[in-house]
């Protein structure tokens, strides 16, 4: 459980370095503290958060009016938190009669709150459930009878999480279920709720504000892709090269079993799209031993993206295994009972998670799933083959250090792309994108479902997304170009992203080919880009002229291209009646893309 | 086992500033909610919790409105220091 008493500190320090982020809280309960929460763990996230707090239990009418305080505050995020408390004082005020429909109504009152937001404003909405209270009327048979408080309170958290899967917009940060990690006697002080109406202890708030930028993060694409983990008294007790592979801790009874279960639970990583990677100071044959032959291994070679194992430090082999997957350090976590390597790796590698481990080998599994470590917003098939991805992109990777060069590797690739405009299927992958792709992306802008949708609806926009194969493997959508139909001659790049995956493929090249092909066939003479920098899109930078673009001037112009802190936005120009797509290795599977 | 008044101060002085993140604050028997505008009514009970702590004490939950000024917090830890431990 966090420590707010060390978090206050935070209160008086400098967050000018900070990127900000505005944050209304809507509350039925004293939102102060809940402000003060977040304010004091956004310093943890390197986040200069500023919160607007909605009036007292003003919910709804703060929802509603266009003109609310929570609206002129222009948030980026919006939490609305609803306490049991006030639950149950309308609850008891419900007729008998009326109770049991009571956790619906209940939950629609809510709806109508997070209808109201998402539409007027785009902020996307935090939604915290209600943490779970029994009143004792009713002993063990409440969670039975419908119409207790605790089976009111359980079905209208049902509810809400229904009713987050079914609107855009909208997240679920689960207070119920960290209550009943941290107990209710921590999350509750009765004190606090009657002296100060505030319910919650300050670290029971210090832990909801952490899943709350957590939830926060993962909407901008901050998620982990990649669990590395150590082999030896990490993943088995023991030291293979040492005792042989037949006689590692594993399976069986005992502490074998708690690295079992750790296995299990990486295993399940890996299956929900984690790459997994083995980072081991091993030789590499025994290392793989216990892969190949022990029975009682739950993890198998087929479960790890990258497998590394020598005698370098393990700082170097990350840097390898993120060059392999093309990821982030950020989204890495780094697992070894070794203090020594831990540190190692922290030093050379601050961005790289690496959790302190219990010394003891049947707390690490409980201790690594309470630090919530894997965040997600929506989990798309795409997700679910990723380790797959990952490994096929692994044997791309041994494949081109043999292949001579660039082209014969390119070549030998086999590529093939399918081009289409947006539809029901490839709209949730392209949002996702829009919303995770920073490097090869112009613009960044960030799209949610719904806006895609709307734009594909409203006819004013020609998309595209694109997906790629290759002789090893599928990697399904990796990019999406977003033009708008400025004028009959021109058509402005909203957006262009693509995957950091398939970099240095010519899959940029390829998509400019086709866009700029059936553009000219109607009729357009002209494609107007943008480069707006950002800390990451870097790599994107030299994309426009590699493509054939001209770089304008645009000096006289006012405001209209918004410079950063990155550096000045750019605009180009691709002339049509001159452009001639340039070669590339890939093969158009069922070229189509939407006409005028 | 007494505690001193002067002492009491002292150390209600260091709970106070590092309460504030302010080690210059003056903390004395006088001192109150009206002298420091950080010690405001959502502060204040965040500030009689982290007081409890640091003393090993529990004041009344009536009490706790009242206590605005380092003397009368002072008081009430005397009081409580000095009724028999259950």
């Amino acid at each position: 459980m966090a420590d707010f008493k060390r978090l206050r500190v935070n209160l008086n320090k400098d967050y000018s370095a900070f990127h900000r982020m505005n944050i209304a809280v809507l509350a039925d309960q004293a939102s102060q503290y809940i402000a003060q929460a977040l304010r004091a763990v956004s310093f943890e996230r390197l986040i200069d958060a500023r919160v607007y707090e909605g009036a007292f239990d003003r919910m709804l009418e703060e929802a509603l009016d266009p003109d609310s305080g929570l609206y002129l505050s222009e948030p980026d995020r919006i939490v609305v938190f609803p306490s049991a408390q006030n639950y149950r004082a309308r609850f008891y005020n419900e007729e008998k009669m009326r109770r049991a429909t009571f956790p619906e109504r209940e939950a629609a009152r809510l709806c109508d709150i997070l209808d109201a937001l998402t539409g007027r404003s785009g902020a996307p909405v935090i939604i915290c459930n209600f943490c779970t209270m029994d009143d004792g009327l009713y002993g063990n048979l409440a969670g039975t009878y419908p119409e207790s408080l605790l089976s009111g309170i359980r079905e209208t958290n049902m509810l809400i999480a229904e009713s987050v899967k079914h609107r855009d917009g909208v997240f679920l940060v689960d207070v119920d279920m960290l209550q009943s990690a941290v107990g209710a006697i921590h999350a509750y002080d009765p004190r606090s709720y009657y002296l100060a109406s505030c319910p919650w202890t300050m670290d029971f708030l210090a832990d909801v504000a952490d899943r709350v930028f957590a939830v926060s993060d993962a909407l901008t694409g901050k998620v982990r892709k990649c669990l590395i983990t150590d082999l030896d008294d990490t993943l088995w007790g023991g030291v293979v090269g040492e005792v042989g592979w037949e006689h590692i801790a594993i399976g069986g009874a005992g502490v074998g079993r708690a690295y079992a279960d750790l296995q299990a639970w990486i295993r399940e990583l890996s299956r929900r799209g984690i790459a997994v990677c083995v980072c081991s100071k091993n030789d590499e044959r025994v290392a793989m031993m216990p892969f190949l032959q022990h029975p009682d291994m739950v993890l198998r070679r087929d479960d790890i993206a990258v497998f590394i194992a020598n005698w370098r430090d393990k700082a170097s082999n990350i840097r390898e295994i993120r060059r392999i997957l093309n990821i982030g350090f950020d989204s890495m976590v780094f697992i070894d009972d070794n203090p020594f390597e831990r540190e190692l790796v922290r030093n050379a590698l601050p961005d790289v998670v690496v959790p302190e481990l219990p010394r003891d080998a049947t707390g690490v599994l409980s201790y690594l799933q309470s630090l919530g470590l894997f965040e997600a917003v929506v989990i798309l098939e795409e997700d679910v083959a990723r380790t797959e991805m990952y490994r096929h992109e692994a044997e791309r990777e041994r494949h081109r250090e043999r292949a001579a060069n660039l082209d014969t590797y390119l070549k030998e690739l086999d590529m093939r792309c399918t081009i289409g405009p947006f539809d029901a299927f490839s709209i949730p992958r392209a949002a996702q994108l829009t919303q995770r792709t920073n490097q090869f992306n112009l613009r960044t802008r960030r799209y949610t479902e719904r806006e895609l949708a709307d734009m594909t609806e409203s006819g004013e926009y020609v998309t595209m997304c694109a997906s790629l194969r290759d002789a090893f493997g599928d990697y399904g959508i990796i990019g999406v170009a977003i033009l708008r139909k400025d004028s009959p001659e021109t058509l402005f790049l909203d957006t262009f992203l693509m995957s950091c995956r398939v970099a240095k493929r010519g899959v940029e090249t390829f998509m400019i080919g086709v866009i700029a092909s059936e553009a000219k066939r109607d009729n357009y003479r002209e494609i107007i880009a943008e480069y707006i920098p950002t800390a990451k899109n870097g790599p994107a930078k030299g994309l426009l002229r590699e493509m054939g673009f001209v770089e304008q001037d645009i000096s006289d112009e006012p405001d209209d291209v918004g410079d950063t802190v990155d550096g000045p936005a750019t605009r180009w120009r691709l002339a049509l009646d001159s452009f001639v797509p340039q070669k590339t290795y890939i093969e158009a599977e069922m070229p189509m893309i939407g006409g005028k | 086992m007494k505690m001193k008044r002067k002492d009491i101060i002292e150390e209600l002085g260091d709970v106070i500033r590092s309460f504030f993140g302010d080690d210059s604050l003056a903390v004395t028997d006088e001192t109150s909610g009206d002298d420091l505008k950080e010690w405001d009514s959502v502060s204040h009970i965040q500030l009689i919790f982290e007081i409890e702590e640091a003393f090993d004490v529990q004041f009344d939950s009536d009490d706790i409105p009242e206590l605005t000024s380092v003397g009368a917090i002072a008081d009430k830890i005397e009081t409580l220091r000095e009724a028999p431990t259950a």
